[in-house]
């Protein structure tokens, strides 16, 4: 099973191209897509789960158009949003169970069980009974996780999925995911390096609606490997650096800028090398379209 | 600093296009009803009236609390809402400087938009008489004070009231929820307010208890001549005054309140989560269920998803706390409703089932219109709003499944609304002890005809929404919507139902008759509607948008894509059903039954009087003798009459043309040995607006024939006419209440003789729109030669020969006026023959119904028998005993004191609830369902009404039968002010005094009403043409000389009037000034200024007892000092007054002992000194011996005299220490 985006793009009736000329190949397993804010991430997610139109361009589940045959997507799928609601006046329970029927399962029993698992699993069984318009934030997360995983599907998508989780139920989630099916395609988009490195087999990188980057996060930092080198600089010599070197990022260190750089050769002038992780390549691929200098 | 805050605000506020919209808006809507003359003011009031404007100021007010609400209930919240409130304790601000400049700069913006009102009413009254959209005579002049006085009285306190209101409540409860329900809590506790208002006697707690001032302005002004109204600005005194000063002062108390609570830190705190994270209940333990499930999406998944998504829909409308506070609203109203009831002179009706149904239509319509618009907006918004679309869309649920669930979900709301009445309706019964449940009429109206209504309200709602796809524009859009539909059949008079969505002809239930003949036509528009409503719902939910794009190009891209799909195409058919029974709808009210505009009945009457005036005194033979006969076929709704008449030529001159016309029948013909005579229609009409096509053939209701030969003085002619009362089809308003299945009543049957002036245009406005000349009279004066040989009732004839076959289906019983000769069956057919031995004026009915008939006989006091006769409808026997008295009281005490009563027999018959009346026919009364059959008269003070009517339409065998008043100037009295003082004296003597001054203070609160929306001018009594003139000021005049000139003296006088003139076969026949001539015989000269006074002047008085003392002597003496006040003026035809020149009148002191109950248990008063004092006008002291300890004393205590303020004329009486 894999799921095919070929040549998709999209510009908003505000002039924002939100997806430029977008193909990749998803894979069984989990996928990792990050990306800076307003990369078009969601833009994307959302059009993979049906929820708007691309422009030009397709996508394919297994040779099943999604764009066209919607019907036959949204039964596979699960899909938490990076923004959503849920009706407050609803509780946990009825409205987990009210999903489920939505999402084919038809059984009362079945459905009540599920419910439960469901929610035992995201922590939200002792609240089950309580409105929805009540729920914390980390709370309507995690009834979002729950809602995305009923039913079997075969296609999740996730967008942001662990905004807003402290780290315990972080980990939580990470634990969940894991869990779910081999024969299943997980999307899993963010801006947090870490779920990536986490979860994910497999991942891409866009940045202003372009793919920047797509593989194996191993492989991605391997490319990376000994080419990465760092120093602890003067703020207002930041400047010159810039001219000269490729940074990639600044970190506030005790008052001054830990500076980090990507280099095929060792810079020397005080630069010291270091070794590679996924930041490095995700900030390495995203410093070609924005300035990743934060001060 | 509190400038700045303030400043800020200010230009916050005239930065926001809202304050601009809301300013516009008023200054529109004001200048509209202004300048298009769509005020309430009566003919001869100005538009621009200075009490009227105070008027419209309030009512602006009212609407203006939902804008006091926007507008005032933002500025702190503001902070709130966008968390700027944390910074605010950073900066240097008092709370003073913050809150009061909050205040005061929304206040302004607040002042600032009501001036759009006062803006729009100076400009209306300067564009309407300007562009002549509306005759420049109905604009007074331009007085500054005028605009300006009702605003900083009413209109300004008022809204000072609404700003503390709404700014308070978001200083205590810190959300903007409460500003949205308070102002609908405060909209619907005020509208509850005037609802009880009505039914409560204590006028002054109601006065000072509305916060909006409205009920005290319409107490104050509810007297005020159309001459006070123009002229004199809004007097803010006595009640109103306290009014204002209270409510201002309530304002005041919110805003201290709320300065006083405010603080930052308690507005500002941030508010804290209720939940807990409980870490510990973690699943451990716990069996963990499978999450791996059987999936399907086969067979009949979509329709139970359907059904899942509406029990979540529904659930989520029910579980809203404003859905329920709305709903406990409508449900509070409804309970009042059913409970109280409608009330006549404060009497309840049986809570029969047909008439609660009716009560519905009041106030629970609006909350539940208020409901299905907001919530189906809501409902179809709601996933949208909460965010929840972006899950709830990528579900394998089909589109129409969605819309479907939406809307099954709001129509089982629809379902639960219409349910309601039927449980309270239920309880309501049951808790009054009335257990006759009519649940086949509850289920019809409630789910065949309210249900549907419900329906198509939601399906526009629906449509509108999804077009529009934004819930607030929607809102508006679909508000709107009801708006235009409700203004252009309000104040633009259009009423064709077949174009205003959901309109259906109107219905009345009734007992006797169930829906009757309305059931057809509400099928019908039902079906249309639905069809069509369907057609929107279908049509438009192409339009629906799913996912997160929604702008308006892909959801047009989208539609179009979808203009033919299954479900458009079902729409279509919807549609194409629609226009099926739309066009049969059209040609049963537009051609079958001819429709007509207001504006083209109008047109008519005008060219009816252009055109055929000239025949209005033209010579015309009269009819001497009627054989009827009719054949009713209740069933189908048709009559068939075929009349012998015989005509007589009275006049001098001979007559060679007969014109006959009747609006009543369907169609005419007259007939001579059995030949159809040839006529000439000879009225010109423009074509129906309404007949798109071809014009129908007119029905030809005028007709002009040549007689067979020409009648000289005294020749006699013997014809036929051959008529017929058709009911075909329906017609727009549903309303024709002749001929029904059960409670027919047709009056008469024949078509009139000669022009009658009486169709003509009264309103001189609307007779200058047409360029017919100003008619200040109806009727020729007093000793014209014409009206003076003519009768009023019935000009065609003078007394006649009458007797009638009458046919009916069986079951059902017929009456004409007459005896009874005969009664066969025969093809089916019940036949009754009915015989008038004695001659009657040319004024009968026929009745026809399924009845139970009560018997009974009695003596008159000469010793001639008369069969009392009361056909009712089956069960309507609770009041059979006051019916029944009434007659039997009546036929002694009248034919003792005015003289014998002329038949053998006196019959009542009930009618279907379709008019309210009772009607006087020789010997026959119809007498409505809805007038006394169901009143419950189980509270001992209540007025008897259904006696006091009973007698009233027996008086009239006296003064209407022998009495044939003629047709000359107030000749009307001499009938009706002559039966309701009849009834009166004779009520009173069964009830005694006391039981009459409930029914006298309504008498003269009609009088006083009716004079002050006066349209024309007010004539004086003797040549009186209004009901208010001939009811309430005839029975209060005549009640009051006799009281004047005693019991013996009017009676004899009466008397006197009635042996001239009774019964007379041939004219002169009697007048008002032939009634007065026996009074003033029976007035001694001491009194003939209060006759005069109230004949032929219009005379007020202003008594008023300022104090009563009292010194006790000893234990059987007490002296009183009354302080009273008596001044006596007299009105122009306008109402302008001015004070009489007099020596003194004769006026009643009373002293009264408290109040105890009689034996039945009515209240009773105590006079222990009643006498007249002849009284200057200005300021008395009278001293007054009584041997009982005293309670209350005044001036003209039982109210006799006409008197602007009757309440003040008694006090209390002190103690004098």
């Amino acid at each position: 099973m894999e799921l095919k985006i070929q040549n998709l793009s999209k510009t908003y009736s505000n002039g924002v191209q939100a997806l430029n000329n977008i193909s990749l190949i998803i894979p069984q397993g989990m996928f990792g897509l990050l990306g800076p804010n307003g990369a078009g991430k969601s833009t994307l997610m959302r059009t993979i789960a049906t929820l708007q139109d691309a422009d030009t361009g397709s996508i394919s589940l297994d040779g099943l158009d999604v764009l066209e045959n919607k019907q036959a997507v949204r039964e596979r799928l699960g899909y938490l949003p990076q923004d959503f609601g849920l009706y407050p006046r609803i509780n946990a329970e009825v409205m987990l169970d009210h999903i489920a029927q939505m999402k084919g399962v038809s059984t009362k029993s079945e459905r009540k069980d599920l419910v439960s698992s469901l929610l035992q699993k995201v922590n939200l069984y002792q609240h089950r009974k309580k409105g929805l318009g009540t729920y914390s934030g980390g709370m309507r997360q995690r009834f979002g996780i729950a809602q995305a995983l009923v039913g079997n599907p075969s296609l999740i998508i996730v967008d942001e999925p662990t905004a807003g989780l402290d780290p315990s139920e972080r980990n939580r989630f990470y634990n969940l995911l894991s869990e779910i099916g081999e024969n299943t395609i997980v999307i899993l988009s963010t801006h947090i390096v870490e779920d990536v490195s986490t979860l994910c087999s497999q991942m891409a990188i866009i940045c202003g609606g372009e793919l920047m980057m797509e593989g194996k996060p191993h492989d991605g930092i391997g490319s990376l490997e000994g080419k990465i080198y760092t120093k602890a600089i003067k703020k207002d010599e930041l400047d010159s650096y810039k001219q000269d070197l490729q940074v990639i990022s600044t970190k506030l260190v005790e008052g001054e800028l830990n500076l980090r750089i990507e280099s095929d050769s060792h810079p020397g002038n005080g630069f010291e090398p270091v070794p590679a992780d996924l930041e490095d390549v995700y900030f390495s691929h995203i410093s070609k379209k924005v300035d990743p200098i934060t001060l | 600093m509190f400038w700045n805050i303030f400043t800020f605000e200010l230009n916050y506020r005239f930065r926001r296009p809202a304050t601009y919209i809301y300013f516009t808006l008023l200054a529109f809507v004001s200048l509209i009803l202004i300048a298009s003359g769509s005020t309430p003011a009566s003919e001869k009031v100005y538009h621009n009236a200075p009490v009227l404007i105070a008027e419209l100021y309030i009512l602006f007010s009212l609407f203006g609390i939902m804008i006091a609400s926007a507008v005032m209930g933002v500025p702190l919240y503001r902070d709130l809402e966008h968390k700027t409130g944390t910074f605010l304790f950073s900066y240097p601000i008092s709370k003073t400087a913050y809150f009061m400049g909050r205040f005061w700069g929304s206040f302004v913006a607040l002042v600032f938009i009501s001036l759009g009102g006062v803006l729009g009413v100076w400009l209306g009254s300067i564009v309407g008489p300007g562009t002549g959209w509306t005759e420049a005579l109905r604009y007074g002049p331009h007085s500054f004070a005028n605009y300006l006085q009702p605003w900083l009285t009413l209109w300004l306190p008022n809204m000072w009231f609404a700003a503390a209101l709404f700014f308070a409540l978001i200083v205590f409860t810190r959300n903007i929820k409460s500003i949205y329900s308070g102002g609908i809590v405060v909209f619907i506790a005020y509208l509850l307010a005037n609802f009880l208002a009505q039914d409560i006697e204590n006028k002054d707690l109601v006065q000072i208890i509305d916060p909006f001032g409205l009920n005290s302005l319409n107490y104050q002004t509810r007297y005020l001549t159309p001459f006070e109204q123009n002229n004199f600005l809004l007097k803010i005194d006595g009640n109103l005054l306290i009014n204002r000063i209270l409510w201002v002062a309530v304002g005041l108390v919110f805003f201290i309140a709320a300065y006083a609570r405010f603080s930052f830190t308690f507005f500002f705190q941030t508010k804290q989560g209720k939940v807990k994270k409980t870490k510990d209940d973690r699943l451990d333990g716990k069996s963990v269920g499978a999450t791996d499930v059987k999936v399907s999406f086969a067979d009949n998944f979509q329709w139970k998803v359907l059904k899942a998504l509406t029990r979540i829909e529904v659930r989520n409308i029910v579980k809203d706390v404003y859905f329920r506070s709305i709903l406990l609203g409508g449900v509070i109203f409804l309970v009042l409703d059913f409970w109280l009831g409608n009330t006549i002179y404060s009497v309840p009706s049986q809570p029969v089932t047909s008439v609660l149904m009716e009560f519905k239509g009041f106030d629970y319509i609006i909350f539940v219109f208020i409901i299905l618009v907001f919530f189906t907006g809501e409902t179809l918004h709601r996933d949208k709003s909460t965010g929840y679309s972006t899950i709830n869309d990528t579900f394998p649920v089909k589109d129409s499944v969605v819309i479907g669930s939406k809307f099954l979900g709001m129509a089982f709301i629809c379902f639960l609304l219409a349910s309601i009445p039927i449980v309270v309706g239920l309880a309501v019964q049951t808790l009054k002890g009335y257990f006759n449940y009519h649940l086949s009429t509850y289920f019809v109206d409630s789910y065949l005809i309210s249900f549907p209504d419900y329906l198509q309200m939601i399906m526009l709602v629906f449509a509108v929404h999804l077009l529009v796809n934004n819930k607030f524009a929607g809102h508006a859009a679909s508000i709107g919507l009801w708006l235009v539909l409700i203004i252009l059949r309000s104040f633009a008079n259009y009423d064709f139902n077949l174009f205003f969505y959901s309109y259906k002809p109107n219905y009345t239930w009734s007992e006797m008759n169930g829906l009757g003949h309305f059931g057809e036509p509400l099928f019908w528009f039902n079906s249309y509607w639905t069809a069509f409503g369907l057609f929107l719902l279908l049509f438009f939910s192409i339009f629906f948008s799913r996912g997160s794009e929604s702008n308006f190009k892909t959801r047009l891209r989208r539609a179009k894509s979808m203009l033919i799909s299954p479900q458009t195409v079902v729409s279509y058919v919807f549609l194409v059903i629609a226009l099926a029974i739309g066009s049969f709808i059209y040609s049963n009210v537009a051609y079958t039954n001819t429709y007509l505009t207001s504006g083209e009945r109008q047109e008519r009457s005008a060219e009816y009087e252009k055109q055929l005036k000239k025949y209005e005194f033209m010579a015309q033979p009269k009819i001497t003798k009627v054989s009827l006969k009719a054949d009713l076929y209740p069933m189908e709704r048709d009559a068939y009459f075929d009349a012998e008449i015989e005509l007589v030529n009275k006049t001098n001159e001979p007559i060679d043309s007969i014109h006959m016309q009747s609006n009543q029948l369907s169609q005419f013909q007259l007939l001579y040995k059995n030949d159809t005579l040839p006529y000439r229609f000879p009225l010109k009409f423009k074509k129906p607006k309404y007949q798109f096509f071809k014009a129908s053939k007119p029905q030809e209701w005028y007709k002009v024939y040549a007689l067979p030969k020409t009648m000289q003085p005294g020749d006699t002619l013997n014809m036929r006419i051959v008529s017929s009362i058709l009911n075909n089809g329906f017609v727009n308003s549903g309303f024709t209440r002749e001929v029904v299945y059960n409670g027919t009543f047709v009056g008469g049957g024949m078509p009139e003789i000669g022009y009658n002036a009486q169709n003509e245009l009264s309103s001189d406005e609307i007779r200058r729109k047409y360029d017919l000349p100003e008619k200040d009279f109806e009727l020729p004066p007093h000793d014209d030669d014409y009206g003076r040989r003519t009768l009023l009732f019935a000009d065609e004839a003078d007394l006649i020969q009458f007797e009638a076959v009458i046919s009916t289906m069986p079951g059902q019983i017929a009456i004409a006026p007459g005896y009874i000769q005969k009664e066969w069956e025969e093809d089916g057919r019940k036949y009754y023959h009915y015989i008038q031995d004695t001659p009657i004026q040319s004024f009968f009915n026929v009745v026809s119904a399924d009845y139970t008939v009560y018997d009974d006989e009695m003596k008159l006091p000469n010793g001639e028998k008369v069969n009392i006769e009361i056909f009712y409808h089956t069960g309507h026997d609770y009041n059979l005993d006051r019916f029944e008295a009434a007659y039997k009281d009546g036929l002694k005490y009248f034919s003792e004191t005015y003289g014998s009563f002329q038949f053998r027999q006196m019959r009542l018959l009930e009618f279907p609830r379709y008019a309210g009346f009772a009607q006087s026919f020789p010997n026959t009364v119809p007498f409505s369902e809805s007038f006394g059959w169901l009143a419950n008269f189980s509270d001992p003070n209540a007025f008897d009404y259904a006696y006091f009517v009973t007698a009233h339409e027996l008086a009239h065998q006296w003064w209407g039968h022998q009495i044939t008043p003629n047709y000359t100037r107030g000749s009307n009295l001499i009938s009706e002010s002559l039966a309701e003082y009849s009834a009166l004296v004779l009520s009173e003597r069964k009830y005694g005094k006391d039981n009459m001054k409930r029914f006298l203070k309504d008498e003269l609160d009609d009088y006083l009403r009716g004079r002050s929306n006066e349209s024309k001018k007010e004539n004086i009594f003797i040549n009186c043409n209004r009901s208010y003139q001939w009811y309430n000021k005839g029975s209060l005049i005549l009640y009051a000389l006799r009281d004047y000139i005693g019991e013996e003296a009017i009676d004899s006088a009466m008397m006197n009037f009635r042996n001239e003139f009774a019964l007379r076969e041939e004219p002169p026949y009697p007048g008002s000034a032939d009634l007065y001539r026996h009074l003033k015989a029976y007035t001694p000269d001491s009194l003939k200024y209060y006759l005069e006074d109230t004949w032929k002047k219009i005379t007020l008085y202003s008594n008023k007892t300022e104090e009563a003392k009292v010194k006790k002597i000893s234990d059987e003496e007490y002296v009183v000092t009354l302080k009273v006040k008596s001044n006596k003026l007299y009105a122009d035809s306008l109402g302008m007054e001015t004070p009489a020149l007099y020596e003194g009148d004769y006026i009643d002191i009373g002293v009264f002992a408290a109040d105890d109950t009689d034996e039945n248990g009515r209240d009773r008063t105590n006079p222990i000194y009643l006498a007249k004092h002849k009284l200057k006008p200005g300021e008395e002291t009278i001293q007054i011996k009584v041997n009982q300890e005293p309670a209350k004393a005044g001036i003209d205590p039982y109210n006799k005299l006409i008197d602007r303020i009757p309440d003040d004329n008694v006090v209390d009486v002190e103690t004098d220490d």
